[in-house]
Order: C-alpha cells, then sequence, then structure tokens
C-alpha cells in the first residue's frame, strides 16, 4: 500500500494511471446515473407523508454526502502534504476544493427547494444547516487562500493547516442533528442501528448515491490533472523567463536564420 | 406523476445536473486550454522539453 502510494508520488506516472482510471470512472457514474434516475422516478414510490416531493432526496442526499466525503479527502491530503511532504497531496486538496465547494452549494440549494414545501420556509439557521454553510465558506476560503499565492509550493503548508482545523467541522455537521433541536431531520441511513429508510427508497438512494461518487472520483481526477499540467507550464515559463529575452532572440534569430 | 410539488422536484433536478454540467465543461475546457500552452511552451524550449 505505502509503495503504491510513493509511486504516485510521481506525476508522471499519476498522469499514465489517472488516464486509464478516468474515463472507466466517467462510465461507470453515467450507467448507473442512468439506472438511479430510473429507479428514483419510476420504481421508488411516493412518500406517505411527503408525496412526490420526497424524489428531492435522490439528489440532496448523495450531494450532502459528496460535499463532506471531498472535505474528508483534503483532509487526508492535508495530512500527506504536513507529514509525508507528499507532492501529489497539495495537488489532490486544491483539485478537490472549487468541487466540493459545488457540491455543498447543491446540498444547499436543493435542500431549500426541498424545505420549502416540507417546513414552510426556504432556510433556517439550524445547526445542521448552519455547520453546511460554515463548510461552503470554509471551501471558498481555502480557494481564496490558494490563489492569494504565486507559488504553489509556498501555498501548500499553510493551506493544509486551514483544512485542518476545518475538518472539525465534519463531525460537527454529522452530529448536529444530535447534539442539537434540528428542524432537520436526523440521519436515516448511517445509524447504529441500521437505516430507517424503506428499502423501496434506500436502494435508488444508494444507486444514486455511487453513481455521484463516480462522477465525482471522474472530476476530481479530471482537475488533478489540469492541475499537474498547470504546474509544469509555470515550471516552463519560469525557465523560459531565467533565460531572459537575449536568449530568446538569439532562439529566434535561429529559427528565422 | 410528479403531483402538486412538482416545480420544486423539477427545479431541483435542474440545478443540479447544470451545475454538473457546467463543472465538467469549466474542467474540460481548462484541460484543453492548459495542454495547448504546454505543448506552446515545450516547443518554445530550445531542448524541446
Amino acid at each position: 500500500m505505502s509503495n503504491w502510494f510513493q509511486n504516485l508520488a510521481n506525476p508522471t506516472r499519476f498522469m499514465a494511471l489517472s488516464d486509464k482510471l478516468l474515463p472507466t470512472f466517467a462510465l461507470l457514474g453515467s450507467a448507473l446515473l442512468a439506472v438511479g434516475l430510473y429507479q428514483s422516478f419510476f420504481v421508488a414510490p411516493a412518500d406517505y407523508q411527503q408525496g412526490e416531493t420526497v424524489r428531492i432526496m435522490f439528489i440532496h442526499v448523495p450531494a450532502a454526502w459528496i460535499a463532506m466525503f471531498c472535505y474528508a479527502l483534503m483532509t487526508a491530503s492535508a495530512i500527506g502534504t504536513l507529514v509525508w511532504r507528499h507532492p501529489m497531496a497539495d495537488v489532490s486538496a486544491r483539485a478537490a476544493a472549487p468541487i466540493g465547494a459545488v457540491f455543498t452549494a447543491l446540498a444547499l440549494i436543493t435542500g431549500s427547494l426541498w424545505g420549502k414545501p416540507m417546513w414552510g420556509t426556504w432556510w433556517v439557521w439550524d445547526a445542521r444547516l448552519t455547520s453546511v454553510l460554515v463548510l461552503l465558506i470554509i471551501y471558498l476560503g481555502l480557494i481564496a487562500l490558494w490563489r492569494a499565492f504565486d507559488d504553489p509550493a509556498r501555498s501548500a503548508r499553510p493551506a493544509a493547516i486551514v483544512i485542518l482545523v476545518g475538518s472539525i467541522n465534519l463531525p460537527i455537521i454529522k452530529f448536529s442533528v444530535d447534539w442539537w433541536n434540528t428542524l432537520h431531520q436526523p440521519a436515516s441511513v448511517f445509524r447504529m442501528d441500521g437505516p430507517t429508510i424503506h428499502p423501496d427508497l434506500l436502494w435508488p438512494l444508494m444507486i444514486m448515491a455511487l453513481a455521484i461518487t463516480f462522477i465525482f472520483l471522474s472530476l476530481h481526477l479530471l482537475a488533478m490533472r489540469n492541475e499537474v499540467l498547470a504546474r509544469r507550464v509555470r515550471r516552463l515559463e519560469q525557465r523560459a523567463a531565467a533565460r531572459g529575452p537575449t536568449s530568446r532572440s538569439q532562439n529566434d534569430t535561429r529559427v528565422h536564420a | 406523476m410528479l403531483g402538486e410539488f412538482s416545480s420544486f422536484i423539477v427545479w431541483s433536478y435542474a440545478i443540479f445536473f447544470a451545475a454538473l454540467a457546467l463543472l465538467a465543461i469549466w474542467l474540460i475546457v481548462q484541460n484543453r486550454l492548459v495542454k495547448r500552452r504546454l505543448s506552446n511552451l515545450q516547443q518554445d524550449q530550445p531542448d524541446g522539453r
């Protein structure tokens, strides 16, 4: 396992591996999404209380799970940066942040669209909703932090520290519905005593969650590849700048001669 | 089939898939641009690397 991680420290090896994994994940994600959408709309029954509106759950819940999973992935990457100085760890964290921000925003928006007909309000400052909003703010803050540095190597450590500090929000999100009296319902899938959702609704939810996980992994791999290539561009630009305009004009003369 | 709250369901799914599609398009365009920039820079290098 540690050998596998060491191999991935080489960006060229990562590019070769991700070149094979990316289309596989994208294909798996799309196929599962087609099955999941069919199950969500044509197989899953309407809820006895919520009626058809329960179908928002099939995108809202996976979006919220991925928002948290993405931050957990960034936390693991931050540990990789700080402890092992793994060269791909910062690339992974930096590539994941915008995707995590989009999934968090989607969880909030679809939650709001579910909340209005069910609770009678678009938004309420309860612990679950507020802690997810804090997660979005952390994602945006991290993106701003990375953009504030010209050199990605200099931003890796401060960003990793902020990610680790922000990870305290993950258990707060998960247990907010147990620790505080919230309008948001308590956990109904990942519980010690098993899921409380009927299997007719649980299966489509799990298929959609798996589909969206594969789509997230494809997007993350693509974003990581972009980051690796952007760093190569930066290195080449620095080399060209170091050669200076004199050598550049000599090159130009050689080409034109 | 969608019942009385159809607009909430339609908006949820529309926003969700539009955001995912935009994110994918943004990453693909970024990939094309960075590849083109890299290829131009590699051609400019005297040692071709």
